[in-house]
């Protein structure tokens, strides 16, 4: 798949997750990796990039296992971010699936999208 | 590739980034395989998948670089960092660096140049105008020329303030465009190294 559509969209998924629950690195990399096929290199990145944003912050919390994780906790900036990408989403898979399927009212979905 | 081979090889490649944010990415880097070990995989077939340190350095470095353009502020801090960037561009995109840079480099000088002409004559018609006011009655200039004078001096002076300006306008316009080119460019090393 193409590689920038698909890192866009992986960006989406790691702010809604984090959004649900706190999540530590390796945790959310294995969540989400059970669903899509990703390189494991590529959610740290994603991680950085999104706390430098404001929309993560992080904590330590101490483990049974082994020394502290670091955790990801949702900001007040993030949770509205991840609910506009979201919206976004929403909206781009009812267009592509009404392109796809070419039949359907358009007016329709996108009603059903904005009541 | 063991565990520490690993992170001092990457260590080593990030070595342009400060180094309690290097300390913070190696420190995720080493959670993760500990992590991945803890859940029972294998240390060596987890570090193989992470790919080539100096590649995944690259992707980090590429992605510091774009986020420190993105969040300077002010005109001072932004060009550091933007000059900050070259040196990472220059190892990750020599190509671009050399084939479009110097065209760009070349329309710099050239807007330089205009804009200095244009200034400079700007302040040669205006102290050659308050030269020729201050000492129109001794000059002896019949009425028709020293009409002319005046107003030849006045329209080179609105001509120069017009190129002036243009050209300051322009260089601008091409310094903010040049900062989106850089910028487009860590972001399009950063797409191509990061994998899926």
């Amino acid at each position: 798949m193409n590689t920038q559509f698909k890192k866009g969209i992986l960006e989406m998924c790691v702010l809604s997750l984090v959004a649900q629950r706190d999540y530590y690195g390796y945790e959310l990399i294995e969540a989400i990796s059970k669903e899509v096929e990703i390189s494991e290199g590529s959610i740290y990145p994603i991680l950085r990039r999104l706390t430098q944003e404001g929309y993560f912050k992080t904590y330590l919390e101490e483990s049974q296992e082994g020394p502290p994780r670091k955790y990801y906790q949702i900001t007040a900036d993030g949770k509205k971010a991840s609910i506009k990408l979201l919206n976004e989403w929403n909206v781009f898979k009812m267009q592509i699936e009404n392109l796809l399927l070419q039949k359907g009212d358009k007016k329709n979905v996108q009603t059903a999208i904005f009541r | 590739m063991y565990k520490q081979q690993f992170l001092d090889e990457l260590e080593k490649h990030l070595s342009a980034i400060p180094i309690n944010e290097r300390q913070e990415i190696l420190q995720d880097q080493n959670d993760f395989i500990r992590e991945a070990v803890l859940a029972g995989r294998n240390e060596n077939e987890v570090i193989a998948k992470l790919g080539n340190p100096k590649d995944f350095a690259a992707s980090v470095l590429a992605d510091y670089k774009f986020q420190k353009i993105k969040t300077a502020e002010g005109f001072i801090p932004l060009v550091k960092a933007v000059v900050g960037s070259l040196g990472a561009f220059l190892i990750l995109a020599p190509f671009n660096f050399i084939v479009l840079f110097g065209p760009i480099l070349a329309l710099f000088t050239i807007l330089i140049v205009a804009f200095s002409l244009g200034f400079t004559s700007l302040t040669m018609g205006l102290a050659g105008l308050i030269y020729f006011l201050s000492s129109i009655s001794g000059l002896g200039f019949s009425w028709s020329l020293g009409i002319t004078l005046f107003f030849g001096s006045l329209g080179l002076i609105g001509l120069s303030l017009m190129i002036t300006y243009i050209c300051g306008y322009l260089l601008k316009f091409s310094f903010w465009q040049m900062l989106a080119y850089l910028s487009w460019n860590l972001n399009f090393i950063k797409k191509n190294r990061i994998q899926f």
